[in-house]
């Protein structure tokens, strides 16, 4: 047993020289100190991407993107379908964990300025990936095709329309159309399973092997660390810990709170009460409701809009925007940006669930 | 001594590590296995049922028949015409069914009318039947929703 | 450039005659009645003839005030007055209460007149009012009773289908009420005044006017309209009949028609009541305080015990079928879909209607068959919910038992990392 597979070991290693690659792994290290917690929280992201992939395909043996067929064959999957009702709880209950884990991740890696010189790209890859993450919520929010979901996905997709000159264009572009229809169904569809996942694939390997190669930062003041630990098992097996902990609290929520499927959707009813976008989109909505309808001379949504757009691509220079972190310095305005950030977020999303409604 | 006692115990530890993480993958595998099987009824909401078979039927009679979660109406008009509806009133939800007598669709709750095309022509119902289609494949009479 | 104008002129010229023409006509119609530019000088309030008419369906077919006044509208009264309504040119005053039906039926009972507006109207109101309680006593010289305006108004007539109207279904139960209801009016009259409050209550009164359902009958709907009466004794079987068919013919073929007749029951309404019909409970059979039964049957007595069955029989039924949707909830409740059980819960409801229906037979062994078949759907119903149960408390163990496969392997990983971790350190 030993013999084979050193010699399988051997014969790849003759042609691509992978004991480079394992003993550069058997020498990475870990920091340790009181923050070294954060460290696993995009492992975790990463398990939940996992997840996401496998009851993906799984739930793809069965599902219809059209929507005369979408409803139903998401309640054949719940009723029929061994063990269905567990796998498209799971795909659920795993996107929203995966989403909140992202954002734990980014806003640790924020807060603890990993994203400095020479991890800049980790941190654009990084926010990339978040923002896709938000599109996988979004698209396959609409998949089910319930009354929520498809009264969620054409108010999103109205927003869209405030932007000057291609607004439009883009409410059609999402839409494929004029209205939310099957053909907008067939095509979230299409991003949900083809674009997005291709897209994350490749961004995320770049970002794998960016934190691989350049190894764990160590914040800013702390030169020295005094104790390390091997990635390769130590670090790698305390990750395995946390992801059977994730796993049994993904499962516990799955059994215990099956993800409901609501009422097929009608296009022709008028739009139920409570509409509301998913949770994580929750903040951006409310954010909007905030702006007066007119600003000077400007549409509060546009203003709104633009705002947006200019936050989004403000998150990803942040690392190239950070003079002080750069020299080693730190830097209190970024953590100043990163906390309120995170209270602004957090203190909407819970306020649209129990004060605004 | 000690490094015996060591040993055993990483043993210990390996086997039960082993073992825990079969554990964990063969509850894992298990449902994923069970769902890629093929569930015994083969689609969700079905698309066509068979209402019954060419020749069971008389002229000018009709039958419930199951379709899907609601019950249907099958007739078979004096002129020898195969019809299928919802069989749900439109005004309170009652059965309806096929009189021979008046050639009509008939709701026994509060005497409601309609006629072999499924359109409400006397009493309380507000709308129409909702309408079926109904082809005829080999024997079998397939009705389907429209689409 | 010439020969296109003169193309323009061919084209224009006579569009312009014609509309010229059609606007001197137009303006003369508008011009002509003067009755309504008069009256409404000093007629101010909403429902004096002048302003109310003009909304009314006569105006909008073209029939004028002097197509049943009389007169001459053409003739402009601040010159006039006089000329205007000179009995001469047919002016007549308006008719006095007991004159009203005849006077509207000089059109509406004439057909070939009434045709030119819709050739399928009906012309048979008036025959239908001399039938009528309020006709008949009209006749007598009654002045107090209703005529054609007491419903319909005089000049603010608009047509049944219209909700803002007089005679649209649901309001018809508050226009009879204007009369009906008025205890002082209807002194002298030896009938109730109370049957608008008890509509209200009845399960009619709650679909037509709480839950908009226009097809829920109305006052008219048993009693008439234009002959409205009382229906007698033996007429009430087809007069519920007309929606409930099934129901009265049940009653029809029983043993208690003949019963009934025997004692001058007035069929339905002996256990339904008129007015007030209201949904019975479950007390209303068998032979209790408030059973309807009761009324006849004393304990002891002939048919006691088959009242007594038929209750319990429907009882049990329903009290399985409560039990059932109480399941059901629960399973819901949990997580579990249900919408299997919900579609056979619902053909076990629609057993019970009938079960509740063939009580009309007033045949223990007809309750029963129904009943029976019933409980047997409901028991297959209940096995279902039982079973979405079992499987929630199938789905509680595999997770127990995923959950602690998790917790040895943890362990087992925790006590390894602590294993590597003395290496390190020694
Ligand atoms: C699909 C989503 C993502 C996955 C699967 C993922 C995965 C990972 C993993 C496994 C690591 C190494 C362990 C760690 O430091 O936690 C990592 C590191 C990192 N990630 Fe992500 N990540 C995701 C999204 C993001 C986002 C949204 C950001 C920030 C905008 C980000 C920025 C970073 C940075 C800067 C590091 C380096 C941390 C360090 O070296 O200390 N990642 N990511
Ligand atoms: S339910 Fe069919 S007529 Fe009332």
């Amino acid at each position: 047993m030993r013999t084979y597979i050193t010699n399988i070991f051997d014969w790849l290693d003759k042609r691509y020289n992978i004991k480079v690659v394992i003993r550069f792994l058997a020498e990475k290290k870990v920091p340790i100190y009181k923050h070294t917690i954060w460290y696993y929280m995009g492992g975790i992201t990463l398990l939940f991407f996992i997840i996401q992939v496998i009851t993906g395909i799984l739930l793809l043996l069965y599902y219809r993107p059209t929507a005369e067929g979408a409803f139903e064959s998401v309640q054949f999957i719940m009723t029929q379908v061994h063990y269905g009702w567990l796998i498209r709880s799971i795909h659920s209950w795993s996107a929203n964990l995966m989403v909140l884990f992202v954002f734990i991740h980014m806003f640790s890696v924020l807060l603890l300025k990993s994203y400095r010189s020479p991890r800049e790209l980790t941190w654009v890859t990084g926010v990339l990936l978040m923002y896709i993450s938000l599109a996988f919520g979004f698209t396959g929010y609409l998949l089910p095709w319930n009354e929520l979901s498809f009264f969620a996905t054409k108010v999103g997709t109205d927003i869209a329309g405030v932007i000057p000159f291609v607004g439009e264009f883009i409410v059609r572009f999402l839409r494929g159309g004029e209205d939310v229809t099957g053909a907008t169904l067939t095509r979230l569809f299409g991003f949900h399973v083809a674009v997005l996942p291709g897209a994350v694939l490749i961004i995320l390997a770049i970002h794998l092997l960016m934190v691989q190669r350049q190894g764990m930062s160590k914040p800013v003041g702390l030169k020295e660390v005094k104790r390390e630990m091997l990635f390769f098992p130590d670090f790698f097996l305390r990750d395995f810990l946390g992801w059977l902990f994730a796993i049994g609290i993904l499962a516990i929520l799955a059994a215990v709170f099956p993800w409901e499927l609501g009422q097929k959707a009608d296009p022709f009813s008028p739009a139920p009460e409570g509409i509301k976008p998913e949770w994580y989109f929750l903040f951006m909505f409310q954010t909007l409701k905030f702006f007066p309808a007119k600003i000077l001379i400007f549409d509060g949504e546009l203003v709104a809009t633009f705002i947006f757009a200019v936050v989004g691509i403000f998150w990803i220079l942040v690392p190239f925007l950070d003079f002080k972190s750069k020299k080693e310095m730190k830097s209190p305005i970024f953590s100043i940006i990163g906390i309120f950030a995170i209270l602004y977020v957090g203190i909407i999303t819970l306020l649209s669930y129990f004060v605004f409604k | 001594m000690m490094e015996e006692k060591n040993k055993s115990r990483r043993n210990f530890i390996n086997y039960l590590l082993g073992g825990g993480f079969t554990l964990v993958a063969s509850s894992v595998i298990y449902p994923i296995v069970r769902f890629m099987l093929p569930p015994k009824s083969t689609e969700a909401e079905p698309m066509a049922v068979s209402a019954g078979k060419v020749g069971e039927m008389h002229l000018n009679s009709g039958k419930i028949f199951k379709f899907g979660r609601k019950p249907g109406l099958l007739i078979y008009t004096k002129q020898g015409e195969y019809r299928a509806f919802m069989a749900t009133c439109s005004h309170l939800d009652c059965i309806v069914q096929f009189r021979d007598d008046s050639e009509s669709i008939w709701c026994a709750c509060h005497n409601g009318y309609y006629d072999v095309n499924g359109n409400n022509v006397s009493g309380p119902p507000p709308r129409p039947l909702e309408n079926l289609d109904v082809i005829i494949k080999d024997d079998d009479i397939m009705v389907s929703k429209i689409t | 450039m010439k020969s296109i104008n003169r193309h323009f002129n061919n084209i224009y010229i006579p569009f312009l005659i014609i509309f010229l023409f059609s606007s001197t006509a137009l303006y003369s119609q508008e011009k002509r009645n003067n009755c309504i530019e008069c009256h409404s000088e000093f007629e101010e309030e909403e429902t004096s003839p002048s302003i109310e008419f003009k909304n009314d369906i006569h105006n909008s077919s073209g029939v004028l005030c002097s197509d049943c006044h009389g007169g001459d509208p053409e003739i402009d009264a601040s010159e006039d007055q006089e000329l205007a309504m000179d009995p001469k040119k047919g002016y007549k005053k308006p008719p006095k209460h007991n004159e009203v039906p005849e006077f509207c039926a000089r059109c509406h009972s004439d057909f070939e007149y009434m045709k030119k507006f819709n050739p399928n109207i009906r012309v048979d109101q008036y025959e239908n009012y001399l039938t009528s309680q309020h006709g008949k006593l009209l006749a007598t010289g009654d002045n107090k009773v209703a005529n054609c305006v007491s419903c319909h108004k005089a000049h603010g007539v608009k047509r049944k289908t219209d909700p803002a109207s007089t005679v649209f279904v649901a309001q018809i139960p508050e226009t009879c009420s204007i009369c009906h209801s008025d205890a002082e009016y209807m002194k002298g009259y030896a009938i109730p005044t109370d049957q608008l409050e008890k509509y209200k209550e009845s399960i009619h009164g709650e679909y037509l006017l709480e839950e908009g359902d226009l097809s829920a009958p109305a006052c008219n709907d048993c009693h008439g309209n234009h002959g409205a009466a009382p229906p007698g004794i033996e007429s009430v079987h087809n007069v519920c009949g007309v929606c409930h068919p099934g129901n009265s013919q049940l009653f029809l073929n029983s043993t208690h028609k003949k019963y009934f007749e025997e004692f001058d029951f007035p069929e339905c309404t002996t256990c339904h009541n008129n007015h007030l019909i209201q949904k019975l409970t479950k007390e209303s059979l068998g032979i209790g305080e408030q059973s309807v039964c009761g009324i006849c049957h004393a304990e002891g007595e002939v048919g006691s015990a088959d009242a007594v069955e038929i209750k319990n029989s429907i009882e049990n039924f329903s009290a399985l079928r409560d039990n059932c949707q109480i399941l059901s909830e629960e399973a819901e409740r949990k997580g579990m879909h249900v919408a299997e059980i919900k579609y056979q819960l619902n053909n076990v409801d629609t057993e019970l209607l009938k079960a509740r229906s063939m009580v009309h037979s007033f045949s223990l062994e007809n309750v029963k068959q129904i009943t029976g078949e019933g409980t047997k759907l409901a028991l297959d119903v209940r096995e279902m919910a039982n079973d979405a149960l079992k499987e929630y408390q199938i789905r509680r163990v595999g997770l127990v038992i995923s959950l602690f496969f998790i917790f040895i392997a943890g362990t087992a990983l925790y006590l390894k990392i602590k294993d590597i971790d003395r290496r390190r350190t020694k």
